[in-house]
């Protein structure tokens, strides 16, 4: 051995040397806690990951102690396999994620416990109420896909981006900087799957393509006929992966003087058609094109039979609070493209609501929806509760997971057993995703907030979260693909129309005085 | 015989340094004293587009990859700094001595040594253009990085051709991805470079090619963008407020390569004779003299010194600064220094939203109804519709606590980072009850070590007392915010704005004074003599001046009383009025006749300007009326 070899081999066993002292004197210190006053309250722990149930395959909840103390220990343990604690002077709590996935794995139906001690600047530990979770037998599809927007009607800095539950990866799929900062609209999964995934764009300089990737191929759909204008709002797949429903709506964005939320969506006109892919054609009739009715956010059953959808009468702006919609089905044939009679599923008046956002889950024994005071757009109500009904017997209730605030943009898992969806019930102002286990007999479980490697995260992010979709594998489409899928639009054919809608314009239903809105007014009440 | 000081440093080298460091001396204070970069600062989302950013924050963190976003990030970082004006001459100054610095080092060995004055030109081109209130940051961060990679490939001794095309290319990708404002530039000096000075002439033209090839392969591994836009980026064409900004821009941008071409070519150009050489005129002698002379040092100083002040002074937009400084008073409620300031401003370039802030200004002086016609005026000049940021303020003082939120929510989504938008947005969700929604705004706020301590204090206050029941802003602001809804299509400026505010509270006070002007600047005058009474609402001592003379006016064209509670009108005001009416024996005649032509004809009101002697009315409604305004609104 040459003489400078032997050096480099003596440096570098110095440097594992060092390394290894190093890390024995910083390591982690997990001394039990033997002595210690207990406190007869669970701590206050930010974000809310208490009394919930979580499924086994999520990342590290990390949260922050909302006590104050010169130093903190959290041990987190179950009854297999070995606790993790973290003792930290500060009270941001980092759970390492390869211990936390072993325990988490190893205790899959059994409850998860946080013992959060706290020690004062004398020395003296405190040690709070236990927090117990619950680890589900059912795992959680390993992705979410969700829109980040501002909070602003105006289309700057918007993409969908993807986030590995497993961990904190976060990634861009589409990105509107990409394409001269048009919208990227809603996206749409077929069974979770992101082999079949849907995204509109509206651009001023690019058009509106319907983004299409199916099997890493992508797209650009043009929908537009002499009956559609080509903007497509909200997408359904048929389960068959062939056909896909869309509405096309006319939005007006509207302002109030004195409300929560500042900005309202008004719709002047939608209606409902179907893309076939294959034939490169759109099909729709007259009873989901009804000029005296607004038609929106279709949902196909599971079946592929029905095509469920939401519907309000067409009314004047001024009228806006009386805008409420019916659930409607209507049976359609994809084979013989026959279209049967349209039926209401639920009456807007029997939930005393808007009926918006029908969402299946995989075995269609569940419908879930959202109910609003009025709209048909309840991302900006103030208030929206998510309802569930049982398909086989008609019976609805309000999940008791709703807010108090808006809690909208919902879905299900691909085992059924999870829903997401995006909830200002934090802030009132920013959306952000939840996650609630949905057990066999359809109760809904405390929701949990999407975990972030900082548990600070949301505490300051100005952006809100909408249309999170769970889905099984990564979408494997490159951004560049999807932007060379809207840059090609132009050259996309248009699709051929089949039938259109039926025109004339019925009598307006008669006004019901509403009472005045007025805001909730706290200061009031304490004075 | 040159004189060696103790430290080692001959006269000539240290005279050599001189320079440069008195000019950077007067750059500096050039910058701060004159362009002042906290105007540039407070700026920021109303006159002048650009992007802060503060750590912590996520401006960046969420848009993908695109070519130069390393430069932009660190220009937005470094514009966060201009809130003071010493640390942002001091970030100007630095950028322009690394410029200078680079210059010198790219022109030296294009035999542009003996050219020293060349080396300032970048320098004096970038005080130019932030004399016209350009803040083009990224462009002078790029060409300095471009500069330095040129010096670094200079001294690193590659004689082969191949190792040094291989060190272009890694500091071209670089270029290209982090810093591709002046890559076009940066490509160009080193096909020179490589022309004129290592006369390779196979390796230049392979390093033009690069610039082709470059941007297709970077956008092929790190980008996801439209081809024809990843190279529309090496042009760096945003943002760029005019052509005087463009002019600026490529002139800092290509300054380089045309005095690198211009040194490598001279000695092609203009070769010297021998016949020359050999006799020696009277000028030659002259200039031989003066090389040698104790004098020379001094002067060239001196006139770069003077140039480079005569040019900031001969180019700077002087209105700029002032509508940025009005802009930069409002926002801080420097109300008797913006009204100072306004009246030095012609009234041509008034614009609306410096009417909107002089207003602004004249209201909380308690001003408006006595003063505002002393300024120049327009129909829009309260509140305009397009919804600019300085109109967050007005709203939310107003009362228009919704539409302000939303103007801020605007701001917020253009500007990206807004620290003003989101201080407005704490406070109205703190006045909505929205304390959650309250907090986030305050915890981004926090992050900006600027505002650390303002967010902080509310966080607290927060804490115990979660609607700020005792804070007198806050209830002051409760008792005149709308809280019964109402559906607005479309925002706009009318008195309806105001009236739905003196319906929630009659004591609006501000909410009055802008709809009676409101009415004043539209000519409505029925409806100002409408809403007189709620002068009952306030403690108004007399009839302010203002109105007195619309009240006059209106007799004037109506020939009906007014019911003035009470009160009277100033005997000045009504003598003023007398006097305007004695400029004409036919005023009521013209004045009527000028009335019904007025939405057709506005010749009529300029022959009757012509024929009277109406400059010394200047500052009364009357002469707004019939002058001014009501062409306005034609």
């Amino acid at each position: 051995m040459r003489k400078h070899h032997r050096f480099l081999l003596g440096m570098l066993v110095l440097g594992a040397l060092l390394s290894a002292a190093l890390l024995y004197a910083f390591r982690a210190a997990t001394t039990i806690i033997a002595h210690y006053n207990p406190v007869p309250r669970p701590p206050k722990i930010h974000p809310d990951y208490t009394g919930t149930a979580i499924p086994p395959n999520i990342a590290p909840l990390n949260f922050i102690v909302r006590e104050s103390a010169a130093r903190y220990c959290v041990r987190i343990h179950a009854k297999e396999g070995p606790p993790i604690q973290i003792q930290s002077r500060k009270p941001k709590i980092h759970i390492p994620i390869h211990p936390w996935k072993k325990l988490l794995a190893a205790n899959r139906g059994r409850p998860l416990h946080l013992d959060v001690y706290t020690q004062d600047k004398t020395g003296t530990w405190k040690k709070f109420e236990t927090i117990t979770n619950t680890i589900t037998n059912d795992e959680i599809d390993d992705y979410l896909v969700y829109r980040k927007i501002k909070l602003s009607v105006m289309w700057k800095d918007m993409g969908v981006y993807q986030r590995n539950l497993q961990n904190y990866d976060e990634s861009i799929i589409l990105h509107n900087s990409s394409f001269d900062s048009g919208c990227v609209n809603c996206h749409s999964f077929l069974n979770n799957s992101s082999s079949n995934m849907l995204t509109q764009v509206r651009s001023p300089r690019y058009g509106t393509p319907m983004l299409m990737a199916q099997n890493a191929e992508v797209s650009a759909l043009n929908t537009r006929t002499k009956f559609t204008p080509g903007k497509v709002g909200f997408t359904a797949w048929h389960p068959n992966g062939r056909v896909i429903a869309f509405s096309i709506n006319s939005f007006e964005m509207f302002f109030h003087t004195a409300a929560i939320e500042v900005r309202d969506v008004f719709s002047h006109a939608s209606d409902l058609a179907l893309y076939l892919i294959d034939s490169n054609k759109v099909l729709s009739t007259s009873s989901i094109t009804r000029p005296d009715r607004l038609e929106t956010f279709p949902e196909f059953s599971r079946d592929g039979r029905y095509l469920y959808f939401c519907s309000a009468p067409q009314l004047p702006v001024e009228r806006y609070r009386e805008v409420r919609c019916d659930l409607m089905r209507i049976n359609y044939d994809p084979k013989t493209q026959k279209w049967g009679q349209l039926e209401t599923v639920l009456s807007a008046d029997k939930v005393q609501g808007s009926i918006t956002q029908p969402r299946f889950s995989p075995d269609g024994r569940l419908l879930l929806f959202n109910v609003s005071e009025y709209s048909t757009f309840p991302t900006h109500q103030a208030q929206s509760d998510l309802y569930i009904m049982e398909t086989e017997t008609g019976q609805f209730r309000k999940l008791p997971i709703s807010s108090n605030r808006c809690d909208a943009w919902h879905g299900f898992s691909s085992n059924g057993r999870w829903i997401v969806f995006s909830s200002k019930r934090l802030t009132g102002r920013f959306a952000r995703p939840f996650f609630s286990h949905i057990d066999e007999t359809g109760k809904a479980y405390k929701p949990f907030l999407l975990p972030q490697k900082d548990p600070t995260f949301y505490d300051s992010l100005l952006q809100v979260y909408n249309i999170p979709e769970l889905i099984s594998q990564p979408v494997p489409i490159k951004p560049k693909q999807l932007t060379t899928g809207i840059l090609a639009y132009e050259q996309a054919p248009h699709a051929d129309i089949v039938t259109g809608a039926t025109p004339g314009l019925p009598p307006v239903p008669p006004h019901r005085p509403q009472p005045p809105s007025t805001y909730d007014q706290p200061w009031l009440q304490r004075e | 015989m040159v004189a060696v000081y103790k430290h080692g440093f001959s006269r000539q080298s240290l005279l050599a340094s001189a320079r440069p460091a008195l000019f950077f001396v007067l750059f500096f204070f050039l910058v701060c004293l004159w362009i002042d970069p906290k105007l540039i600062y407070h700026g920021h989302g109303q006159y002048l587009s650009y992007q802060i950013h503060v750590p912590g924050m996520r401006t960046f963190v969420d848009s993908p990859p695109f070519p130069g976003k390393a430069v932009e990030y660190l220009s937005a970082i470094l514009a966060h700094y201009y809130f003071y004006s010493w640390a942002g001459a001091l970030i100007i100054t630095l950028t322009a001595g690394l410029l200078s610095v680079g210059t010198d080092k790219f022109i030296t060995p294009m035999d542009g040594g003996r050219y020293w004055p060349l080396r300032f030109v970048p320098a004096v081109i970038l005080l130019m253009q932030y004399g016209r209130y350009y803040h083009y940051l990224a462009d002078s961060l790029s060409l300095s990085l471009g500069l330095l990679f040129l010096y670094l490939s200079i001294r690193i001794p590659l004689r082969s051709a191949v190792p040094r095309f291989a060190v272009f290319l890694v500091f071209s990708g670089v270029m290209y991805t982090m810093a591709v404002q002046a890559y076009l530039v940066f490509v160009i000096l080193w096909a020179i470079f490589e022309f004129f000075n290592r006369r390779n002439w196979r390796i230049g033209l392979l390093y033009l090619l690069s610039a082709v090839l470059i941007p297709l392969f970077a956008n092929m591994l790190f980008f996801n963008m439209d081809l024809f836009d990843a190279y529309r980026r090496m042009l760096s064409l945003e943002p760029i407020a005019d052509r005087g900004g463009l002019i600026l821009k490529f002139s800092l941008l290509f300054f380089l390569p045309i005095a690198g071409l211009s040194c490598a070519l001279r000695p092609f150009l203009a070769p010297k004779r021998e016949s020359e050489r050999a006799k020696p005129g009277r000028t030659w002698m002259f200039l031989q003299y003066y090389r040698q002379s104790r004098l020379r040092w001094p002067l060239e100083t001196l006139a770069l010194l003077i140039v480079t002040a005569g040019a900031l002074l001969l180019t700077c937009d002087r209105f700029a600064k002032i509508h940025l400084r009005i802009n930069y008073l409002a926002r801080n409620k420097m109300w008797n220094e913006l009204l100072r300031e306004a009246r030095r401003l012609p009234a041509k370039d008034y614009s609306v939203f410096v009417c909107n802030d002089v207003n602004r200004a004249l209201y909380h002086t308690a001003q408006l109804a006595y003063d505002m016609f002393s300024y120049p005026q327009h129909p829009s000049g309260l509140l305009s519709a397009t919804e600019r940021y300085s109109e967050l303020d007005t709203l939310y003082e107003l009362g228009h606590i919704n539409r302000a939120e939303d103007t801020a929510y605007g701001a917020l989504a253009l500007a990206d980072y807004y620290p003003t938008g989101l201080q407005k947005l704490a406070l109205i969700n703190i006045l909505k009850g929205q304390t959650d929604a309250a907090r986030t705004f305050l915890h981004a706020l926090s992050k900006d070590s600027l505002y650390k301590d303002w967010a902080e204090r509310y966080l607290d206050r927060l804490e115990t007392d979660p609607v700020l029941s005792a804070d007198e802003h806050i209830q002051h602001m409760r008792s005149v915010m709308l809280v019964e809804d109402n559906l607005r299509r479309a925002v706009t400026a009318t008195d309806d704005l105001y009236l739905i505010l003196l319906e929630k509270n009659r004591l609006n006070r501000m909410a009055f004074e802008y709809l009676m002007a409101w009415f004043l600047l539209n000519g409505h005058l029925e409806d100002f003599i409408r809403n007189l009474n709620r002068l009952d609402d306030f403690d108004y001592t007399d009839i302010p001046r203002h109105y007195a003379e619309a009240i006059l006016l209106y007799t004037g064209i109506t020939g009906r009383i007014v019911d003035l509670h009470g009160r009277k009108i100033n005997v000045q005001t009504v003598s003023r009025f007398a006097d305007f009416m004695q400029q004409s024996q036919s005023y009521k005649y013209h004045l009527q006749n000028a009335f019904k032509s007025a939405p057709n004809d506005s010749g009529d009101f300029d022959n009757l300007s012509n024929s009277y002697n109406l400059e010394d009315f200047k500052d009364t409604y009357y002469y707004y009326y019939f002058l001014v305004g009501l062409q306005q609104q034609k």
